[in-house]
């Protein structure tokens, strides 16, 4: 079965990173660890891909990525004082879909 | 073969630059070799903004898209902060820090005359209010009762607000006239890190844990709450922008952290279009149809991410496709 995303590493730079021109023409989503999906087999989105320099990675290795950062969100969240966790809840974990 | 001036009426300019185009008009760019055209947005779309200087979450913040301030909160791995910074549209220089290190206030008013109030400190809460004239923060006179997590008429003024909820006083509501703050009527449903827009005679509030989450809206119509139209999805931490009768609430929630976007017109809410990386502990700022959101976890410690939202209808430059 074709796939329906694709993931890849890219780092959000700020401004002109997204530009609605894009948004509006296909989606993207972000994960922790500069990780995003977009439609894959999508013009638009390959040539988004390309502005921002972005690294394909296989869903797999994306998650492995989102993992990493989230485990080191929920280390950082467990070494937090009472108040602190009191304010936040801990972070869940994330599941990349196809 | 029929020509465009045949069809349309006029000639496709030609140009070796985009103008600065008004809706309808079409050229084609010598330079670039694309026709381009300036067509209008058929449903809201996001775009990323000037990353913040600083990674943070639970601040307090105010203004419009193009011009706003966002004070006093956490960075990195639980650092309460008095550190403030300001956004031109384009990208955020650091402002002048808040006299008292916090998170958890709430913001209001505009980036040059911006009040921010209560909060969480170190190991208390504070009721303190500052207010921030464009280059310095004063401290005013503080609410009656200390709290964090609470919301406000974030389109209100220095001279003009009201903050309601929060924790621990839940349903606590306060109004302030440029002297004194006065207690008034409470919120029906007790809460806390939740929504607000509006003014202080004509308020929102929304979302926010109860808990569970909550996603309940009252109206306040200057001497009392309403019950509004329920949110979608019940969430907390949103960032919310707007008024009573147009208000945005961006993304929200911690575990799982949503990427929902709702939009309030006087009556219901109704699903704009998601935003492209959600955060929980977020901020808000600006119009219903030019929003900001301003950093918050993902899922935790804090991001620098901006993001700007423009709602159906905007003026967009677009390029003609031949294939």
């Amino acid at each position: 079965m074709a796939k329906t995303n694709q993931y890849l590493v890219a780092e959000n730079w700020g401004k002109g990173f997204i530009e609605t021109s894009e948004s509006t023409r296909f989606s993207i989503a972000g994960y922790p660890g500069n990780v995003w999906k977009v439609p894959a087999h999508n013009k638009q989105a390959n040539l988004w891909i390309g502005k921002v320099l972005g690294t394909i990675k296989t869903k797999d290795e994306a998650q492995t990525l989102v993992d990493a950062e989230v485990t080191a969100a929920q280390t950082a969240w467990d070494a937090l004082s009472t108040e602190q966790q009191a304010m936040n809840e801990r972070p869940a974990d994330i599941i990349l879909e196809e | 073969m029929a020509e465009y001036k045949g069809i349309k009426g006029f000639t496709l300019q030609f140009l070796s630059a985009d103008p600065t185009a008004n809706r309808g008009d079409t050229w084609y760019n010598s330079t670039t070799k694309l026709a381009k055209y300036s067509g209008v947005t058929t449903a809201g779309s996001w775009a990323t903004g000037g990353n913040l200087g600083t990674a943070s979450l639970d601040g307090a913040s105010a203004g419009i898209q193009t011009a706003s301030i966002y004070a006093g909160r956490v960075t990195g791995a639980g650092n309460y902060t008095n550190t403030s910074e300001k956004y031109d549209g384009t990208s955020w220089t650091a402002t002048p820090g808040l006299n008292t290190a916090r998170r958890a206030g709430t913001g209001i008013g505009t980036q040059g005359a911006a009040s921010v109030v209560a909060g969480q400190v170190p190991g208390s809460l504070t009721a303190a209010v500052e207010n921030f004239n464009g280059s310095s923060w004063t401290a005013g006179p503080s609410i009656n009762t200390a709290r964090r997590s609470l919301g406000s008429s974030a389109s209100g003024s220095q001279t003009a607000m009201i903050v309601f909820g929060g924790t621990p006083s839940g349903t606590a509501t306060e109004s302030w006239n440029g002297s004194s703050w006065t207690a008034v009527t409470a919120l029906t449903t007790s809460r806390y890190v939740l929504g607000g827009a509006g003014t202080q005679t004509s308020a929102l509030a929304f979302g926010g844990e109860a808990p569970p989450h909550s996603n309940a809206t009252e109206e306040w119509g200057g001497s009392s709450w309403t019950n509004g139209g329920n949110l979608g999805t019940a969430r907390y931490g949103g960032g919310s922008a707007g008024t009573q009768t147009a208000a945005l609430y961006m993304s929200g929630g911690n575990a799982p952290i949503v990427t929902n976007v709702e939009k309030y017109d006087g009556s219901s809410w109704s699903a704009e279009t998601v935003v492209p990386a959600g955060a929980s502990k977020t901020n808000g700022a600006g119009t219903q149809t030019a929003a900001l959101m301003i950093g918050g976890g993902t899922p935790w410690p804090a991001t620098t991410n901006t993001l700007e939202f423009t709602g159906a209808g905007a003026t967009l430059t677009k390029t003609i496709e031949t294939d």
